[in-house]
């Protein structure tokens, strides 16, 4: 087993190195293309909008500012950190996928996919408190952006639920094991990660 | 080189930049509403260095096919240019 | 017979697109596949000229509009509504078309065939709100602008949503993409394509706030529901055209042609075995 997938390993590039402190070497560059065309393209898509967000704050500047502070700032907080562990977590199951500890891998995996469920479940929370309190979707501009902007995030989350199944099954089941698509997978979730850091700081913390 | 170590480093200081950049922009818990132009900044920079961390160490971007790494660099530069010109300029701040 | 040396000799290598074109049409054993592939590009040229030179419809007017408003602007539009809708109204068939001849696409691919009769589905499904509705909307209210004012209101706002808030069935249209590409071992589409459709799944999901916004952003003519999403769409649907040509061209490229004039063409030779 550990031998096949060396061959394809060897025959996409990566090279069989010395495995025994963590160290692994990168894949070649051209196993991540499709997923990196998505990728790019989000970020764009949501740049986009995170524009947009700046634009209408610049013109109701009282009204966005004074919305912000009914957030709950220390739950976003601890959802960064949270996504940011599972970031963590799903690139040390692919350095341990390189190497070929596909057990441990898995074990990661399911790890990201637990701070997926952590990070859903705060946000759900968080949405219901500031709907008791009244501030709903159409309360004002902001609290459209603040909800849209979650809201497309928390479904990109929820996407990253089946790319984390994917990345299970790839690692489990060995007659299916394919790095490019532990990597693709993992590529999404970082993707996922990186979005929100973006999204806490604008609309959690920006003044 | 992606060592365990290694990544374990990255994520302590992702996550210690987040704890700083929450600090600053709550004014540690506060709630503060006042705008406040170096604040921002410093959201915005922390935010730019932690995403730009996440792409080349947790991504890989910078051993990723060249067009990868054009158009992610591209995407940060425009991008942060972007937020940074319009919540600078246009909120006359 | 020089007719079939040139067929079985193929287009000329490395020729300009009006050479390959000349070629196809003179030469192609199945010219049919071409001309149906046609109907794609002449549909959305059709469609094009309806909305943006003949009834100016798009990009779509404000909602917050009274009456007076929305009577002046379709004043404004009377006879470009009139015509451009008619000649919409006669080629409107056309999708069904190119539809067809990409689900024979789609069943070429290794996920089960069904993918390509819901694609038939959900596109077929699509055109009503998506395109004859929007329509209808404006003819009515071009044909009687003396009409009511609640029903001139209603007419407008009909056409507007039918138009720009039923995306759902697109939604589930580029998702069946999505899926039969990535599930696709064949290598029919590439699968970054099928990345790239799930950019159109985001622009269906950004367009819903048209049912509770009448101003800002979110809005069926708002900056991010319309105009950041039809830059969105209109990148995909471009990537859509060119991937689709190309995986056309590549089967059309390798049908079995005819060895010898006496020998026929086998009946459905472009059909999937």
């Amino acid at each position: 087993m550990t031998t096949a997938v060396t061959t394809a390993n060897e025959a996409s590039g990566v090279g069989t190195a010395n495995f025994n402190d963590g160290d692994s070497p990168p894949l070649r560059a051209v196993d991540h293309g499709a997923m990196w065309v998505y990728i790019v393209g989000d970020l764009f898509i949501f740049g986009g909008w995170f524009v947009f967000y700046l634009v209408y704050r610049a013109s109701e500047q009282t009204i966005f500012a004074e919305s912000q502070a009914h957030l709950n700032q220390t739950f976003g907080l601890f959802n960064t950190i949270v996504l940011l562990v599972s970031s963590w977590l799903v690139a040390m199951c692919v350095n341990a996928a390189r190497a070929s500890r596909y057990n441990e891998a898995a074990r990661y995996a399911w790890l990201t996919i637990l701070c997926g469920a952590v990070f859903a479940a705060t946000k759900l929370y968080e949405w219901r408190s500031r709907i008791a309190e009244g501030r709903s979707f159409t309360s004002n501009d902001f609290f459209m952006f603040y909800y849209f902007l979650t809201a497309i995030h928390l479904f990109h989350v929820l996407c990253g639920f089946i790319v984390l199944g994917v990345l299970l099954r790839n690692l489990q089941v060995s007659a299916l094991r394919a790095q490019v698509v532990i990597e693709n997978c993992a590529a999404y979730w970082h993707m996922v990660d990186l979005l929100w850091v973006v999204i806490f700081a604008l609309v959690y913390l920006l003044r | 080189m992606a060592t365990r170590t290694h990544l374990t480093i990255i994520l302590v200081l992702l996550v210690s930049v987040t704890v700083l950049s929450w600090y600053l922009g709550t004014g540690g818990g506060a709630h503060p509403t006042a705008p406040n132009l170096a604040i921002s900044a410093a959201v915005l920079f922390i935010a730019l260095f932690k995403v730009r961390l996440i792409m080349r160490e947790f991504m890989d971007v910078g051993t990723a096919p060249a067009w990868v790494r054009r158009t992610s660099s591209a995407w940060l530069v425009l991008f942060f240019a972007a937020l940074f010109v319009v919540h600078f300029t246009v909120t006359g701040n | 017979m020089s007719e079939d040396a040139a067929m079985i000799a193929g287009p000329p290598p490395g020729g300009t697109f009006p050479a390959r074109l000349a070629w196809r049409w003179r030469h192609h054993h199945q010219i049919e596949l071409w001309i149906v592939w046609w109907s794609m590009p002449v549909f959305y040229v059709i469609f094009s000229i309806t909305y943006f030179v003949l009834a100016r419809t798009m990009p779509p007017p404000p909602p917050h509009w009274n009456v007076a408003e929305i009577r002046e602007w379709i004043a404004l539009r009377h006879n470009g509504i009139d015509i451009g809708y008619i000649l919409f109204y006669l080629t409107i068939g056309l999708p069904g078309w190119h539809i067809g001849l990409i689900a024979t696409l789609l069943k070429r691919m290794s996920a089960s065939p069904a993918y390509a009769y819901a694609y038939i589905g959900t596109m077929a499904a699509g055109t009503v709100p998506g395109a004859l509705l929007n329509g209808f909307g404006y003819s009515l209210l071009a044909l009687r602008p003396e009409r009511d004012p609640a029903a001139l209101a209603f007419l407008y706002e009909f056409a507007n949503l039918t138009f720009v808030g039923t995306m759902g069935v697109f939604f589930v249209a580029s998702f069946i993409l999505v899926v039969a590409i990535l599930l696709d071992r064949n290598n029919i589409l590439p699968r970054w394509f099928g990345f790239a459709c799930i950019w159109n799944l985001t622009t269906e999901f950004t367009v819903a706030p048209a049912w509770i916004f009448r101003h800002g952003p979110m809005t069926w003519t708002g900056g991010i529901s319309f105009y950041w999403n039809m830059v969105v769409y209109g990148t995909w649907q471009i990537m859509y055209f060119v991937v689709f040509y190309k995986a056309i061209n590549k089967i059309a490229s390798n049908l079995p042609r005819p060895q010898a004039s006496a020998e026929s063409v086998p009946l459905n030779a472009f059909s999937p075995s």
